[in-house]
């Protein structure tokens, strides 16, 4: 049961990447970061950072997944 | 005979031009674009729907004429008789394999027209040649501003530094007080006016407000801010962008993507051209597709992060298993196994 759901979530992936519409004003990476309150709240002070302090260009974030972004201005 | 004539022309453009260039400029303008569909006036949008129209009917003509072994030529004498026909107000004698062939070329009309639009408007999306080009540009400017692809024309691209993620925005509300209000937030979503195509709302996430007590920006309680545009004096727009990084899987995945889509387009065009019945080719496109399928749902499990690998390992081998029998399946209707005559 679970290959089945494994295959027919990939199965519509595929299609997915295909009909998809590339019209959201948000990238995937944004609604993967906004959909968890700590990694949104990270993102959101790292972009107040970045804006306060004109010096600073870079500022890395590890989200919940342990991946890390570096938000640039 | 006269009116009959001119009746007749008139039904003629219209189901046979003027409707397939109407389906083609449907689904041409689709997604946040889709308000260009109509707008406009009457003359230039009858005029597009012609010329879209034609090239729709070539294309079809083409690919069922090839599909059904038969030519223009071949057929010219026939329509020839149906026109004079009815032009003389008399009903002509169509058999019923002929009306059949009329059906199927309607639907098949459509099809390519619906195929047609959509094919061409992933490709411009795909590629950004409506970005860098203004011929291909789209009339609903906010998409490029609000999606940060302004940042890859060359007026902005000193302001492009990585990757664009989110669109902040700063908007100044008319609220018939005399010190106007003050909200920003992130942008997740915005709607154009059916009517016009202009902006009539947009949705803010994590908004806050300007206080005049404390000077500083203050966060609103609430989950999305609806703006109404109307409303709006000024607004001013912050691209958040984030270093762009390699991800070889990722860049491997969209490879196999595109490689994909050109298959697909192969194994949709290929059985039309072979010599064998038309039911065959219509099965074996249908399991040509299955096929493919599955064969673009195992290549992608390599590329996929996945918790459980064991259970990856054991779906791509289903995969694979299930691709083979409906590629044999394909090649038997397609008359193309190597045992088979």
């Amino acid at each position: 049961m679970e290959v089945i759901k494994l295959i027919s979530s990939t199965l519509g992936n595929i299609l997915g990447s295909y009909f998809n519409s590339d019209m959201d004003v948000m990238s995937d990476e944004a609604k993967k970061i906004f959909s968890n309150k700590e990694d949104r709240q990270q993102y959101i002070d790292a972009v107040e950072e970045l804006q306060r302090s004109p010096d600073k260009k870079e500022k890395t974030i590890t989200l919940s997944n342990n991946e890390k972004i570096t938000l640039v201005s | 005979m006269e009116g009959a004539q001119y009746t007749i022309s008139s039904i003629i453009i219209i189901v046979w031009l003027v409707f397939p260039g109407v389906v083609f400029k449907r689904f041409y303008y689709q997604g946040q674009f889709t308000k260009q569909f109509g707008t406009g006036l009457f003359a230039d949008r009858l005029i597009t729907s012609i010329f879209w129209g034609v090239f729709v009917q070539i294309i079809t003509f083409l690919v069922y004429s090839r599909a059904l072994n038969f030519t223009f030529i071949g057929i010219e004498a026939d329509v020839e008789d149906y026109y004079k026909k009815l032009s003389e107000n008399e009903l002509p004698l169509v058999s019923s394999k002929t009306l059949i062939y009329l059906l199927g070329y309607q639907i098949f009309l459509v099809v390519i027209a619906v195929l047609l639009g959509t094919v061409i408007h992933k490709t411009i999306r795909f590629f950004k040649i409506d970005v860098y080009s203004d011929v291909f540009r789209f009339t609903n400017h906010w998409n490029y501003y609000f999606r940060g692809e302004i940042l890859s024309t060359s007026e902005f691209k000193a302001l492009k530094t990585g990757k664009w993620t989110s669109t902040q925005v700063d908007v100044l509300i008319d609220d018939g007080t005399e010190k106007n209000k003050m909200v920003s937030g992130y942008l997740t979503q915005y709607t154009l006016s059916h009517k016009t195509g202009d902006l009539e709302t947009i949705y803010l996430t994590s908004a806050t407000r300007y206080s005049h007590t404390h000077s500083k920006f203050i966060s609103i309680p609430g989950d999305c801010l609806i703006v109404q545009f109307e409303k709006v004096v000024d607004i001013n727009i912050r691209y958040n962008q984030i270093k762009s990084t390699i991800n070889i899987k990722k860049t491997i995945s969209n490879i196999i993507l595109v490689m994909g889509f050109i298959v697909l387009i192969y194994i949709l065009i290929f059985p039309w051209y072979l010599n064998i019945r038309v039911v065959n080719k219509i099965l074996g496109v249908i399991f040509a597709v299955f096929t493919w399928l599955f064969l673009m749902t195992a290549l992608s499990f390599p590329f996929q992060s996945s918790n459980n690998p064991k259970m990856t390992k054991k779906a791509f081998f289903i995969c694979l298993a299930v691709m083979v029998v409906f590629l044999i399946f394909t090649l038997i209707c397609l008359k193309l196994m190597p045992f088979m005559d």
